[in-house]
């Protein structure tokens, strides 16, 4: 991992990306216990105008140029994890990652989603595997719980939530 | 100590505490030492699951 995050580090320096922060499963190790992934998830900030179409070919190229160049499924192989870079896109997005805290992992500085803003990235993209990562933070209760309302109403996600949370207690 | 379901519950409640309570370096080391064994099994069936049958290759 220590290579991959370095790798991510120099693209930042040689502005390849801007702001970045690590989202998805491996941010969540931070704050609920780990479970098993393919990949990491980078959230990058792209700087683009509404209707301009966003392409990630100068990432791919300053990652060619260092000699990263397999894919594995939509993830490009960096040392040994495969890694995600997500656009962000929406409003919740674009403000979880203004919000990202600086961490360390494995000497490295790097920004990380905060729990709240994970959780409600979950509840809003939604699949399976998000519900089930939800349903770990709510139980471990490891998150700030007034934070966390106030984003999921700001980003109207309050209905949302409590249909999942329904199906949790059921 | 008797292996009631309360006791099987208190273990493994207790073991997942400590997992919550590992670094994240150790987490993360852990989660790579599965990666490395479980991956290739995934490949393998990947690899099952994408190949042609019989009559795609004809």
């Amino acid at each position: 991992m220590k290579r991959t995050l370095q790798a991510i580090n120099k693209l930042k320096e040689k502005g390849a990306i801007g702001d970045y922060a690590i989202g998805g499963a491996v941010a969540s190790f931070f704050y609920v216990e780990a479970t098993l992934t393919e990949d990491l998830d980078v959230f990058i900030r792209i700087d683009s105008r509404k209707d301009e179409i966003v392409t990630l070919s100068q990432l791919f190229d300053s990652l060619a140029e260092e000699g990263y160049k397999e894919f594995k499924k939509e993830g490009i192989i960096i040392d040994t994890w495969p890694v995600q870079f997500l656009p962000a896109t929406t409003e919740l997005e674009i403000e979880a990652l203004k919000k990202a805290n600086k961490k360390i992992i494995e000497g490295e500085e790097v920004k990380v989603l905060s729990a709240e803003y994970l959780m409600a990235i979950c509840i809003q993209v939604g699949r399976a595997k998000d519900k089930i990562r939800l349903d770990q933070f709510l139980s471990e209760k490891c998150f700030d719980e007034n934070f966390f309302y106030d984003i999921i109403n700001r980003h109207n996600l309050t209905e949302r939530y409590n249909k999942i949370k329904k199906v949790f207690e059921e | 100590m008797e292996l009631t379901k309360e006791t099987c519950l208190k273990i493994k409640e207790e073991r997942r505490k400590q997992l919550r309570q590992l670094s994240i370096d150790e987490k993360i080391r852990r989660v790579e030492e599965l990666r490395n064994r479980v991956e290739p099994i995934r490949d393998l069936r990947r690899k099952r699951t994408d190949k042609p049958s019989v009559s795609e290759e004809r």
